[in-house]
């Protein structure tokens, strides 16, 4: 069965692989998979030299060898967790508003 | 190359970390001698004239007066930060850091990177630091590119340790939500970029002064620099430093903190200025005025219905109670029907009907979840009104559809 691993509001299930078109970006140290719309302590994955990050219509894809971690600057909200060598897909979790009768993602 | 710390040495990194946390914390008044013979020494090192000094109350206070004075009296007046900081501050980084690289072995450096470097940043600049200029920035336009361009930006940020300026640009411009940019727009005032923070400069220069303290290197000349920056930090606020004057801000005059060490005041601010000025937070999360003032029992839901933000919505919980909250609504499932997934009895995943709280709603399905780093927080979300079950309401939050996935963490 394919994984997956929550970190906060940001989902990051395991594919298959990356879809064909997605864009490579050229990042260093880190990618931040989840913003914080509010608070400013957003949530990211360690960028390292067998990590490549592609992109593909808003949606991120990391494809990591070894290895690599999420986190967020200040901690103390989600600790540090280990992504283990794969290929995962990006995802926000969202929520339902009941005044508004919206869905929306959940923002922190 | 020094292998190994000497007790006294390794004694010293948790007892500097702690008289540096005392330091960032401080709400004494400011020693207004040292403050002004240390600007006068760094004017000096630039080739500057000594400055007069302008005391404020509060860095808010400090802004308006310096925008008010540019618009009406000198308009030319320049902003000596980036002298300052590129002259002095990356200058003496540079030094002193490639004086540990040649000295100290790494594991050590790193040991005491984590422990005091680390440590204090976490707790004044990340706590204390980036809230108030997050709460300035609510108030005042947000206009740094008017005061400081890319390139010089990137340049301070090569040359200043990757993890304190991401904390500090991340947390800066995040923290401004659309609603607040609609409203600076309004104002006619500029944001004055802050590069002298003086009291939570600590964060960096107690890492540098530690190994002078503790005679980890040999005598460096830069060290003196980092001992005017240290005598700054001891002495007063914020300052913002232009051509002829210096505007010098009080310290807070009250700060509160949780066990934790983080910034947390249930009933008032945790954070304020003699003017009046500052803000509001529970447990390290910044909130409105509201919900950290307003006793538990008088909380209105109403609150909890509108907030959007899921870290001031579990503080809302927190502080009305988890049991009360529950209460008020009608449990649908429990992760205790389950035993496929230890993370669902460790989340104690409920779905509840919240409909109660809402006048024209039949069915308000709301997914329940323990937070795993803080095991006392819980999180209360509304899924979609077709989630009859856990697994549905779970699958609907994550956008999972008909997909199996096994959880391996959750944080």
């Amino acid at each position: 069965m394919r994984r997956k691993i929550n970190h906060g509001e940001v989902v990051l299930k395991e594919v298959n692989g990356i879809p064909k078109g997605a864009k490579k970006l050229l990042l260093k140290n880190f990618v931040v998979v989840g913003e914080s719309e509010t608070k400013g302590n957003n949530h990211r994955v360690a960028v390292m030299d067998d990590t490549e990050v592609y992109e593909e219509n808003g949606t991120l894809y990391i494809k990591n060898e070894t290895a690599s971690k999420v986190f967020c600057p200040n901690p103390s909200r989600h600790s540090e967790e280990t992504l283990p060598a794969s290929t995962w897909k990006v995802n926000i979790a969202q929520e339902f508003d009941y005044v508004m009768m919206e869905k929306r993602n959940v923002a922190d | 190359m020094i292998t190994k710390l000497t007790k006294k040495q390794e004694d010293g990194i948790i007892e500097w970390r702690e008289h540096c946390l005392k330091i960032g914390r401080d709400t004494s008044p400011i020693n207004k001698e040292l403050t002004e013979t240390s600007w006068n020494k760094f004017y000096k090192m630039l080739g500057k004239k000594e400055p007069t000094f302008w005391y404020c109350q509060s860095p808010l206070q400090a802004q308006v007066v310096i925008n008010l004075l540019q618009q009406r009296f000198f308009k030319d007046i320049f902003n000596l930060r980036n002298n300052i900081r590129n002259n002095i501050s990356n200058n003496i980084n540079d030094n002193i850091r490639n004086n540990i690289w040649n000295n100290i072995s790494n594991n050590i450096s790193n040991n005491i990177n984590d422990n005091i470097r680390n440590n204090i940043n976490d707790n004044i600049r990340n706590n204390i630091g980036n809230n108030i200029s997050n709460n300035i920035r609510d108030n005042i336009n947000d206009n740094i590119s008017n005061n400081i361009s890319n390139d010089i930006r990137s340049k301070i940020r090569s040359k200043i340790r990757s993890n304190i300026w991401d904390n500090i640009r991340n947390n800066i411009s995040d923290n401004i939500s659309d609603n607040i940019r609609n409203n600076i727009k309004e104002t006619k005032f500029n944001y004055i970029e802050t590069y002298s923070w003086c009291q939570h400069d600590i964060n960096w220069v107690a890492y540098y002064k530690y190994y002078e303290k503790y005679g980890l290197l040999p005598y460096d000349r830069n060290f003196e620099i980092f001992n005017i920056w240290y005598d700054l930090a001891c002495s007063c606020g914020w300052c913002y430093t232009f051509e002829n004057i210096v505007f010098v801000c009080e310290k807070p005059c009250e700060l509160h903190i949780n066990d934790e060490g983080m910034l947390h005041k249930d009933g008032g601010m945790v954070l304020k200025y003699s003017d009046g000025y500052g803000i509001y937070m529970l447990n390290g999360v910044k909130v409105p005025e509201y919900l950290a003032v307003t006793p538990e029992a008088n909380l209105e839901l109403d609150f909890f219905k509108k907030e959007k933000n899921v870290d001031v919505k579990a503080e809302f919980i927190r502080k009305y109670g988890i049991s009360r909250m529950k209460d008020m609504g009608k449990k649908v499932d429990s992760y205790k029907n389950y035993s496929h997934d230890e993370w669902w009895v460790k989340s104690e995943y409920e779905l509840i009907d919240m409909s109660t709280l809402f006048t024209s709603v039949k069915y308000a399905p709301h997914l329940l979840m323990r937070n795993q780093t803080i095991k006392e927080l819980y999180h209360l979300e509304g899924v979609g009104p077709e989630c009859k079950t856990l697994d549905q309401a779970i699958k609907w939050r994550e956008n999972t559809k008909n997909e199996s996935y096994k959880t391996i963490s959750i944080k």
